[in-house]
């Protein structure tokens, strides 16, 4: 939670960062225009997680998925936005299955496949058990 | 389960650093995910959310930036200088964007107020409630420059 009214603010920096990689090179952006488009990004932030939340809890879900953003966005007449956001999250799928695959390397699936060793050697003997 | 506890405190730990070192991943997200977080866990009912929820939150908010300065500057006519009224005109005249109608309130001169006071002696209120925004932000740029 906010705890103080300022923590609800974006750096009005970044978000100038952000606006100038799409505008005009030599385009000047006033300093309340600055902190209008600061704002306004904060304000975006609440309306589309409150909706987001109302999707979420219609379904019985206490934990926003990705999908409940895309779909939020939707319902909000910005589906403009949501096939880059798509992208983005196939990336973020992919990378996170990287990290994945990178941190557990060859003990795990050696542990895995011990296991397996194992578990058919028990079936084996239960069976041989049994039929005898 | 101590397994699995590990592995998920060596992420978070190791999710800074790459943020860091990767310098594609800093340069597509510059705003901080974790102010985003806060904004969202200030939306009333909300109870966790998701690691790449916050991302795709994050990011479009970006685009949502991008998009509204583009708006404005398509809708003006100098298209050099970006100001406080021409986001205010976008705002204005995409329908997506109602819900930014009270935060950006178009600026009006006191010649304009009048006409409309004049006219309509009920808009009277809605004048007075964009006069108090006005004055609220200025209050919250000058705490932001602190």
């Amino acid at each position: 939670m906010a705890e103080r009214l300022e923590d609800l603010n974006l750096p009005v920096t970044a978000i100038t960062r952000i606006a100038k990689e799409v505008l005009p090179s030599n385009t000047i952006v006033s300093k309340e225009a600055k902190t209008a488009l600061a704002r306004a990004a904060s304000v975006f932030i609440l309306y589309v997680s409150n909706q987001a939340t109302t999707i979420a809890t219609s379904r019985n879900k206490k934990t926003i998925s990705a999908q409940d953003v895309l779909e939020a966005l939707s319902q909000v007449d910005f589906d403009c936005l949501i096939e880059p956001l798509q992208q983005l999250l196939e990336d973020f799928k992919s990378t996170k299955q990287q990290k994945k695959d990178t941190k557990k390397p060859t003990p795990n699936k050696n542990i895995d496949a011990t296991d397996d060793i194992i578990d058919l050697v028990d079936d084996d003997t239960d069976n041989d058990i049994i039929e005898l | 389960m101590s397994a699995m506890n590990s592995s998920s405190t060596s992420t978070d730990q190791n999710d800074p650093s790459k943020d860091k070192s990767k310098a594609p991943r800093s340069k597509d997200m510059h705003l901080p995910i974790s102010r985003v977080r806060t904004i969202m866990k200030s939306t009333p009912d909300i109870e966790n959310i998701g690691l790449p929820s916050l991302h795709v939150v994050t990011k479009a908010t970006e685009l949502f930036i991008q998009k509204l300065a583009m708006d404005a500057l398509k809708s003006q006519r100098h298209h050099r200088h970006l100001e406080y009224n021409d986001l205010a005109r976008a705002v204005e005249e995409n329908e997506n964007m109602y819900f930014l109608r009270e935060v950006l309130p178009k600026k009006i001169t006191m010649a304009e107020y009048y006409k409309l006071v004049g006219k309509e002696s009920s808009e009277d209120g809605e004048d007075n409630d964009n006069s108090s925004q006005t004055s609220h932000s200025s209050s919250s740029s000058v705490s932001s420059e602190n």
